[in-house]
């Protein structure tokens, strides 16, 4: 493993902040992790940064125990942050080929082509009080008659990439992603006063769907939904290539919110407890069930009746259904859509796998965050990684299938404006 | 004040020399059970000092009111409540105010700044106080109105919590500046307090916060920092956090100006990130030209871009090498005050974007966002779930 090859990403969580350092081979799908490492977080509350003191230090405390333990220094690092203060804008762009006489001719795509749209989508696309975070390519479109390499008409759903196809023009649909930038210079500055310099801001949606979505979990229709503390990323695939992309204030602290209140509880802890072990989605024959509830300061125990929990969960989950089915801006989504994968708070909710099948009549599974394929190479054993670090290890996976498929095209050309800030990751001391 | 023409601030013995012209009129207004505590707290700390500083204390409570040491105390709904306490319906206490209005005027007339002191969460306080704010502005704009305000311990539960957040934003509406002291986050740092002990250290960082303001305004130093510099960072502000910080050693400036800005319990949910203004009072001996330019330095890198900073200094005999640090921060982007009339308007938009993208793939900037926080079963269903409860013997 070179060094230049390391890849560093700081996973910028609500209640932890994880690093982890290490490569990913796409060939194998393997990781190779050789130090992580995880603190508690402050100075996020609800996925927003509301004190970049606190923060700043907490990423430094986590670099430092990655630093103190490879005995080397950390420099620069990718960076995945929520998608809260997110919002993505859908459109298209497109060249035309011309000769020298201004003529529209036939000619082979390459990659300079695909770059000089790439860089023409980001000059026409603003925001006013946000910043440009991302780009993802949602399709590739050849004009008419356009031929593959060998010489085969093509569909431009399919297209992987269009570099040596030959068409007269190059169309390309895409999503936009732009972040407050109110959010976006207090990451930079709380990144600052850690002495770490941002190579690049990872979406966590966009990570978490690239470490557990399969390659044909992204080929058939898949909806990613990725239930977060305080709200909801949707992300569809298809074709291999994600179509869509949004975020639904509600989390599953809005779950165990509703029945604290539903239950007149004062602990919220219990409210969770009851959340995972007594919730459950379908109730449609009456559920005489009881539980009993004695909070420390309740001099009497209380039963409450399951169907109280089932009935908020079940107006809460309504949320989630009402933005999948009116909200989410994924034309096609119904049509094309063949699983649900669900994560994080979604897949611990008991049933709620069954419910959601039944609601949209589609196959859904719940991702149990295995963390297969993940080798570490920590010195020593250390402690065993966990699916916690699923986010940053899907930031490491989507840095590492960027920077290779982009490698040959981009030559120094930048990505991302931050990507210009750094040469290398890590230098060993 | 003692021979030399000098006295002690807050008891202790950095001796400051107090302003020959310090004639600006300050009223220290506690409003309810926690701001009478208060009052109570600065009438003791400040008696040396409390030239040109009228205290004023406003309760519904008659025998809370007996207990407070202030020199004027009103008491409000005489008719409506017989002295009984608001029984902490905020509600109560805003009618309560409104019966004896004039009487809480005139107290507070004759002042060039009013500092309200008070508890948010229960009657009195939570109800009297926005609405004696808005009188008070209504009849003189120009009048520079400060709150600070404790809100609830989390186990004094959430109705009282949300109650809270809930006037805190109405107050900023009219006040120029509001600065919350979070007890929940005071328990979180003082996990071994017990209640008692609990609500005592939060009446004390309610009287800090007013003693630090009227330190600034009223002594004199080498750099001087007088009312108008004050007003120019707190009129308008919206939120304001204050923090006092003291240190000594090699470090001694960085590690003041640190301890007066991580002051958590004060700077809850808000970020250095988007303040712009700022006062900065430094006191101490044999203080260098260049720790002064490291605390300006280091405190315009955490506010934001090219920030508005008075700084203020005097020269003082403290212990050792003791250097204290005092500010006040305001100005906040996203804390600034909504007028009312622009929050009525906000009102009629029902819900607020979020989705951008419409089914047809274009942008959408009609589209809206519901409030999740209610839950959803009351937004969806009006939701009673009551029936089902029962009790075990």
């Amino acid at each position: 493993m070179l060094d230049e090859d390391l890849i560093c990403v700081i996973d910028l969580g609500t209640t932890e902040i994880r690093a982890i350092i290490g490569t990913y081979n796409s060939r194998l799908n393997e990781f190779e992790i050789i130090a992580y490492s995880s603190v508690r977080s402050e100075g996020i509350k609800n996925g927003e940064i509301i004190n970049v003191e606190a923060l700043s230090n907490c990423i430094r405390d986590c670099i430092s125990k990655i630093e103190d333990s490879l005995d080397i220094t950390v420099y620069s690092s990718h960076v995945v942050v929520n998608a809260k203060n997110v919002k993505y804008v859908r459109s298209s762009s497109q060249i035309l080929f011309y000769d020298k006489e201004g003529k529209i001719v036939e000619k082979e795509i390459t990659e300079k082509d695909v770059m000089t749209l790439m860089d023409k989508v980001k000059e026409e696309h603003f925001e006013s009080g946000y910043v440009l975070s991302d780009v993802f390519i949602s399709k590739y479109e050849i004009s008419e008659g356009g031929k593959s390499d060998e010489g085969e008409e093509v569909d431009g759903n399919m297209i992987d990439s269009p570099v040596g196809m030959s068409s007269n023009g190059l169309k390309v649909d895409f999503i936009l992603s732009f972040m407050k930038e109110r959010e976006y210079k207090k990451i930079i500055k709380s990144m600052e006063f850690a002495n770490i310099e941002i190579k690049g801001i990872i979406l966590q949606p966009v990570a978490v769907s690239t470490f557990l979505l399969s390659k044909d979990d992204r080929e058939i229709g898949t909806l990613l939904l990725n239930m977060g503390d305080s709200s909801t990323d949707f992300v569809f695939w298809q074709g291999g290539k994600m179509k869509c992309i949004s975020n639904l204030a509600v989390g599953g602290r809005h779950f165990t919110d509703d029945i604290l209140i539903a239950c007149r509880l004062s602990s919220r802890e219990e409210a969770e407890n009851i959340k995972v072990n007594y919730v459950h989605f379908n109730f449609d024959n009456y559920n005489s069930d009881t539980f009993t509830i004695s909070e420390e300061e309740e001099e009497e125990k209380r039963f409450v009746k399951t169907i109280v929990v089932d009935k908020a969960v079940k107006f809460r989950a309504d949320d989630i259904f009402d933005a999948i089915e009116n909200k989410f801006p994924c034309p096609g989504l119904k049509k094309n859509m063949n699983l649900i994968v669900l994560s994080g708070e979604a897949s611990k909710m008991k049933d709620f796998k069954e419910f959601i099948s039944e609601k949209f009549g589609v196959a859904v599974k719940r991702n149990l965050h295995t963390l297969k394929g993940v080798k570490l190479l920590v010195e020593g054993g250390g402690d065993v990684i966990d699916s916690k670090f699923i986010s940053a290890l899907g930031g490491l996976k989507y840095v590492s299938n960027r920077k290779w498929g982009e490698m040959s095209m981009r030559k120094s050309r930048r990505l991302l404006p931050l990507e210009n800030f750094f040469k290398k990751i890590i230098f060993w001391r | 004040m003692n021979k030399n023409g000098l006295f002690d601030v807050g008891g202790e013995k950095n001796l400051i020399k107090v302003k020959d012209e310090a004639n600006v009129r300050i009223v220290v207004c506690g409003v309810g059970g926690a701001g009478g505590n208060t009052i109570s707290r600065l009438v003791e700390e400040l008696k040396d000092s409390s030239e040109n500083v009228k205290y004023v204390a406003v309760n519904t409570d008659i025998q809370a009111l007996s207990n407070c040491k202030a020199m004027h105390k009103i008491q409000i709904g005489k008719e409506l409540l017989k002295g009984k306490g608001s029984g902490d319906d905020p509600e109560m206490g805003m009618k309560a105010a409104d019966e004896n209005i004039n009487d809480v005027m005139a107290a507070l007339s004759k002042s060039d700044m009013i500092f309200f002191v008070a508890g948010f969460g229960k009657g009195t306080g939570t109800g009297a106080l926005p609405y004696i704010v808005e009188k008070v502005k209504s009849e003189d704009p120009d009048k520079l109105v400060v709150c600070v305000i404790t809100t609830p311990f989390y186990f004094e539960g959430r109705r009282k919590i949300k109650l809270a957040k809930q006037r805190i934003d109405e107050l900023k509406e009219f006040a120029d500046a509001v600065i919350v002291i979070s007890n929940q986050k005071l328990a979180e740092l003082y996990g071994d307090l017990n209640i008692k002990e609990g609500f005592k250290k939060s009446d004390e960082l309610l009287s800090g916060a007013i003693k630090g303001l009227i330190k600034i305004i009223k002594c004199e130093g080498e750099m001087n920092v007088d009312f108008n510099d004050v007003k120019t960072v707190l009129k308008n502000s919206g939120s304001a956090i204050m923090g006092i910080g003291r240190a000594k050693g090699q470090n001694r400036a960085q590690e003041a100006l640190r301890n007066a800005i991580e002051n958590k319990l004060i700077s809850e949910e808000i970020s250095l990130e988007e303040a712009t203004k700022a006062i900065i009072f430094i006191s101490g001996k044999d203080v260098k030209v260049s720790e002064m330019g490291m605390i300006g330095n280091e405190l315009s890198e955490r506010l934001h871009d090219d920030p508005s900073i008075i700084t203020g200094f005097y020269e003082v005999d403290m212990d050792e090498d003791l250097i204290e640090v005092v500010v006040y921060i305001g100005g906040f982007l996203s804390h600034n005050p909504i007028k009312k009339e622009e929050k009525i308007r906000a009102k009629s938009k029902p819900i607020e974007l979020r989705m951008e993208i419409d089914s047809d793939g274009n942008e959408n900037k009609s589209e809206v966002k519901e409030d999740y926080d209610e839950p959803a079963f009351k937004r969806r269903n009006g939701g009673n779930l009551d029936d089902f409860f029962g009790k075990i013997n």
